[in-house]
């Protein structure tokens, strides 16, 4: 599972059901297979800007992300999650998109 | 009679087994429980069983009679040679020192707490409905919670 791919992570409730919710994977992490995701949410609205990306019907990657709704990189919402709970790989972001996730969060956390 | 818990997340080689049972003064009598992760797929899971199996029967062993050399050559040998199985080391376990076997696997609470909040905070309680959008490539690592654990 590499960086770039748009995943969906399964989120167990505490009543026991599933929830899928989508991710982009920014890095494997050593040595178990973990990954670091940021999530994506609809809440287009909540846009950080220099740190998150909007992908809209109007975005070239709009399709190759495969969510299909107009949708918020949110990278401040880091998380590291076992491969197991990743579900599947159901499109991706291109090497630019995630070089510029990277390089705004290196800037949005380094000292000013 | 006491109970020794050992979390495999804790004593994660031979070596760490055997100073917890030694630590914990397991003896003639006790029970031993081993806790395990979920996140351990069923193949990893068995080994690290059969691996605390082998160190503590080795431990048991090397306590009755007084001996701690050659711990890695006879635990090789055992692990290799001698048993066959799980249900084997468990067996010469319960009957050569009567020590009863039972195995738990405990969910990481802290984690899933963990998950579940950020899962709350990143996202929206009414996001759209993605379980529908196709497969790319099926990932052979998935684990699939099971609804009600």
């Amino acid at each position: 599972m590499e960086g770039r791919r748009i995943v969906r992570v399964a989120f167990q409730q505490a009543d026991g059901k599933v929830k899928l919710r989508p991710a982009v994977v920014l890095k494997k992490l050593a040595p178990y297979e973990d990954l670091l995701v940021c999530a994506i949410s609809s809440i287009t609205h909540l846009f950080i800007p220099d740190l998150d990306l909007v992908i809209d019907k109007d975005h070239a990657e709009f399709g190759s992300m495969g969510l299909g709704f107009p949708a918020l990189i949110r990278s401040s919402f880091l998380t590291t999650v076992s491969i197991s709970a990743i579900q599947d790989p159901i499109g991706s972001i291109s090497a630019d998109t995630l070089e510029q996730l990277l390089s705004n969060l290196a800037k949005y956390l380094s000292p000013r | 009679m006491k109970q020794v818990i050992l979390d495999t997340a804790q004593a994660r080689t031979p070596q760490e087994v055997y100073q917890l049972v030694e630590r914990e003064g397991l003896q003639a009598g006790d029970s031993l429980k081993v806790v395990q992760k979920p996140v351990l797929d069923k193949q990893t899971a068995a080994t690290a069983f059969l691996i605390v199996l082998v160190a503590v029967l080795w431990y048991m062993n090397a306590k009755a009679k007084r001996e701690k050399e050659q711990f890695a050559s006879d635990l090789l040998d055992d692990l290799f040679k001698k048993y066959n199985s799980a249900e084997e080391l468990e067996r010469e376990l319960q009957q050569e020192f009567n020590v009863a076997v039972t195995t738990e696997i405990v969910e990481d609470s802290w984690a899933s707490d963990s998950m579940r909040t950020f899962e709350r905070a990143a996202y929206a309680e009414d996001e759209p409905d993605i379980s529908h959008i196709e497969v790319k490539e099926p990932n052979p690592h998935y684990r699939p919670w099971k609804e009600g654990a």
